[in-house]
């Protein structure tokens, strides 16, 4: 995937934040990383992806984090099954809105949500993994893509 | 009028009925995937729904088609992530009324599901 192609999930992500909660979230600048792991928060949200392009779409955050953004929304509840919707619905959403740029081939799965931390999570080596950082009310959460044009 | 809110997500679902509690819609049932979907139309007989298209079991698409075939009055509101002109353009042709963008304002649901009713109120 090229580089400016990240411009439209870094779009999706601060549009999700806006439209949600009325409060920006920062993003900072994407960077390449080798091994998602050291990167997974509480809670992880997977969109995988095929048709033209593979790979997969994480959106990764800590608890505290998703309990505030489901307050946001109107629903004031640290139940876990609720969290993690909220994370599979924002990972889908961000991976959903990319379909504007990369059309109906684009094709998703429905989430996939992991609770805690991983080791053991691999992603394809094929395809470079990016990693973009994100900042929500003081709370840090990345968005995480590993695409590659089929 | 009777609302049927179809999503895989319960917060999507929870929101939807949230911000449609004070409106006129009285809300007779929710399904998470198409085929929940169906079973529940032919149950409640919604006059309006929200319905999302990625899905599992059965899509919002599939959804349109089955749910229009049992009953071509009933306004459909696709509120879905999927930002590309070839899914709304297929869910318009198959018979839903309208195409909401997730993420979606409180107000832009609201104005959404009023322009879709407004000729039969």
């Amino acid at each position: 995937m090229k580089d400016g192609n990240l411009e439209v999930f870094i779009d999706g992500l601060t549009n999700y934040f806006d439209k949600t909660t009325g409060t920006e979230a920062k993003v900072s600048t994407p960077f390449l990383i080798q091994d998602v792991n050291k990167y997974l928060s509480d809670y992880t949200g997977i969109i995988g992806i095929s048709g033209n392009y593979k790979g997969s779409v994480f959106f990764t955050a800590p608890k505290r984090m998703i309990i505030k953004l489901i307050s946001e929304i109107g629903l004031m509840t640290t139940r876990d099954d609720k969290l993690m919707d909220l994370v599979g619905e924002v990972s889908n959403t961000i991976a959903g809105n990319a379909r504007s740029v990369f059309g109906d081939q684009f094709m998703l799965t429905t989430p996939i949500v992991l609770q805690g931390k991983s080791e053991q999570l691999r992603v394809s080596s094929v395809a470079s993994i990016y990693v973009i950082p994100v900042v929500w009310k003081g709370m840090n959460a990345h968005l995480i893509i590993n695409l590659n044009q089929a | 009028m009777k609302f049927m809110v179809v999503d895989d997500s319960m917060v999507i679902r929870e929101k939807i009925q949230n911000v449609l509690k004070d409106e006129d819609f009285e809300i007779v049932g929710t399904a998470q995937n198409g085929v929940e979907a169906v079973e529940q139309f032919k149950l409640l007989k919604p006059r309006v729904m929200t319905l999302d298209i990625t899905m599992p079991l059965m899509d919002g698409i599939e959804t349109i088609r089955q749910i229009i075939a049992l009953d071509t009055d009933v306004r459909i509101l696709v509120v879905s992530a999927l930002a590309d002109k070839s899914t709304l353009i297929q869910a318009m042709h198959l018979g839903a009324y309208g195409f909401l963008c997730k993420p979606f304002r409180d107000l832009e649901l609201i104005e959404a599901l009023e322009e879709l009713i407004e000729d039969i109120v």
